[in-house]
């Protein structure tokens, strides 16, 4: 399978990269950046060819691209590429507004190709394990969830709303909401939030919090931010803890570690040993273009997220709920 | 007068009192003028202990009790909140979260906590109380807090099970992580109600006397706890 990259802009496309190396089936045929000096030094890495120019990039023979630009960007690259008949896994979050991203499902299923949103966590082990363990009936039926993901704050053009399309509570929302939505099988109908700069001198949101209900009447609350700074042991977290009425589980997809003790500034650093959930998505995205399968996560569960999270913005605005 | 103190026994440190303790069912017992008395609030039938200092829980406090009373708050009273909240005062810009489980629903105990963290962050701003379907077990309360001046809180409880109490605060270039169980210094776990516990000299130091201001910021957050905000 021919496979091509949109962009390294996004920090993911390095491990996608990676990963894609790591499949026998699989050949790397180009990587398109306008970032000339970024793309010829990535094209050089993956020992590839860079396409400076968007249009000859798409004409080359290819199956499927991935889409790792600056998130306003996702809607004209997935648009193009799907006007060129490939298949498209796009990073998170799938757009900026709502309307672009049902624009660019509308495209992609006009033009018969498959649009995949990238939600690694997905594929962490603890994860899907907690999902058979739910869909098993061990928890019983869901009461709540608790849910974090805190990062660092990435800098770059992460931090420029133009380009970003919103901070912290954009890029971390979107993740756990999906996995909560796979979780029910419900949609988020209510959200609450406090979101603001709180860590960082940044012109965009740094963290929030998030008080969610579900249609059935499950609710939620979620902690997302960029606070963890460069000493602390760790990038940061991804957790989830599920209420049911027979038991509470909680999983946390980074715990796998050992401690890592050094002398110097940063004295201790957790060691991740766990298993590789990007490779886990980019696996599935080319299996799924193989066999021509509904991607296990689709375009619309980008956009469900993405409405989650900009609906934060808006009820922190307002400083009242907002009803999707 | 003699220190009577109401509170759940098995929350109490007994092994590292300074004072001289004595657990008792009931006053007929309080006979000893210079030792401190211990009534498990399972067997305080709320009879009269006019004539002694009497330390209560905040989530037994009544209209019915006289002034003077010392109330005390079962978070307040743990040496990891102490500590912790040693750190947060240094700069209380940031994002607080509470998790609690506990085995009976109890709406004051969520309003005991909101006067706890009131003290450190100051009133709040604004709080909402969103509830789990009434209809299911175990409840599950999730409260959102803005207290302004940048500091935020959620707080999530679940009525069941064991208590079991995590703290986080995520403040600038400062992160406080405490897990009740993660901190348990015995293995196994159930040789030992710590850390959730704490001593009776904690009570003493930490108690507030109970008066009419006492009472209307705690009738004011049981207030907010039940929907008087929104929920």
């Amino acid at each position: 399978m021919k496979i091509g990259m949109m962009s390294f802009a996004h920090m993911h496309a390095y491990s996608y990269a990676d990963s894609l190396m790591k499949l026998p089936n699989v050949e790397l045929v180009g990587i398109y950046d306008d970032n000339m000096e970024r793309g010829k030094e990535v094209a050089e890495k993956y020992s590839t060819k860079h396409y400076p120019d968007q249009g000859s990039f798409l004409e080359v023979d290819m199956d499927a691209v991935i889409i790792c630009s600056e998130n306003n960007r996702h809607k004209e690259m997935t648009i193009n590429a799907a006007k060129a008949k490939k298949h498209i896994l796009c990073e998170k979050p799938i757009a900026t507004t709502v309307e672009d991203a049902w624009e660019m499902i509308g495209v992609c299923k006009g033009h018969e190709v498959i649009l995949q949103t990238a939600f690694p966590v997905r594929f962490s082990s603890p994860i899907q394990q907690l999902k058979r363990l739910i869909d098993a009936g061990e928890l019983g039926d869901i009461v709540a969830f608790r849910t974090t993901n805190r990062g660092q704050n990435p800098g770059g053009w992460f931090i420029d709303e133009k380009l970003s399309g919103g901070g912290a509570v954009l890029d971390h929302t979107v993740h756990m909401v999906d996995i909560m939505r796979w979780y029910l099988g419900k949609e988020i109908t209510e959200v609450y939030s406090i979101v603001d700069s709180y860590f960082h001198q940044i012109d965009i949101d740094d963290a929030g919090i998030l008080t969610l209900q579900f249609a059935n009447g499950v609710i939620a609350s979620h902690d997302a931010s960029w606070s963890r700074f460069s000493e602390y042991p760790t990038w940061g977290d991804v957790t989830i803890e599920v209420i049911g009425t027979k038991q509470t589980v909680k999983v946390d997809a980074l715990k796998e570690h050992f401690r890592l003790f050094a002398s110097g500034n940063q004295s201790l650093s957790n060691v991740f040993y766990g298993n590789d959930m990007d490779f886990g998505l980019i696996q599935d995205f080319v299996e799924c273009v193989e066999q021509k399968r509904e991607p296990s996560i689709s375009g619309y569960d980008g956009l469900k997220a993405l409405e989650v999270a900009l609906a934060a913005y808006q009820s922190s605005n307002r400083k009242s709920k907002v009803y999707l | 007068m003699r220190n009577v103190v109401i509170a759940n026994v098995n929350k109490l440190d007994f092994q590292t009192a300074r004072s001289e303790v004595e657990v008792v069912e009931g006053t007929a017992q309080l006979t000893n003028a210079t030792k401190t008395y211990v009534i498990d609030w399972g067997n305080y039938n709320g009879e009269s202990l006019v004539g002694h200092t009497v330390f209560i829980p905040s989530i037994l406090l009544s209209d019915s009790l006289t002034d003077g009373t010392k109330v005390y708050f079962d978070l307040e009273c743990y040496p990891f909140f102490q500590k912790t909240k040693e750190v947060i005062r240094r700069n209380t810009k940031g994002i607080f979260r509470l998790r609690r489980i506990v085995e009976n629903e109890d709406n004051t105990l969520i309003a005991s906590d909101l006067y706890v963290l009131s003290t450190v962050f100051g009133d709040p701003e604004s709080v909402s109380v969103k509830r789990s379907s009434a209809e299911v077990k175990p409840s599950h309360v999730i409260v959102m807090i803005n207290f302004g001046g940048g500091t935020i809180a959620h707080l999530d409880y679940t009525f069941s099970g064991e208590d079991f109490i995590e703290l986080e605060w995520s403040g600038i270039n400062t992160i406080i992580e405490f897990n009740s169980c993660e901190m348990n210094p015995f293995e196994p776990k159930r040789y030992t109600s710590l850390p959730l516990s704490y001593s009776v000299e904690a009570i003493f130091d930490l108690s507030h006397t109970v008066d009419d201001r006492l009472v209307e910021r705690l009738s004011n957050f049981h207030n907010k706890v039940n929907g008087g905000v929104q929920s």
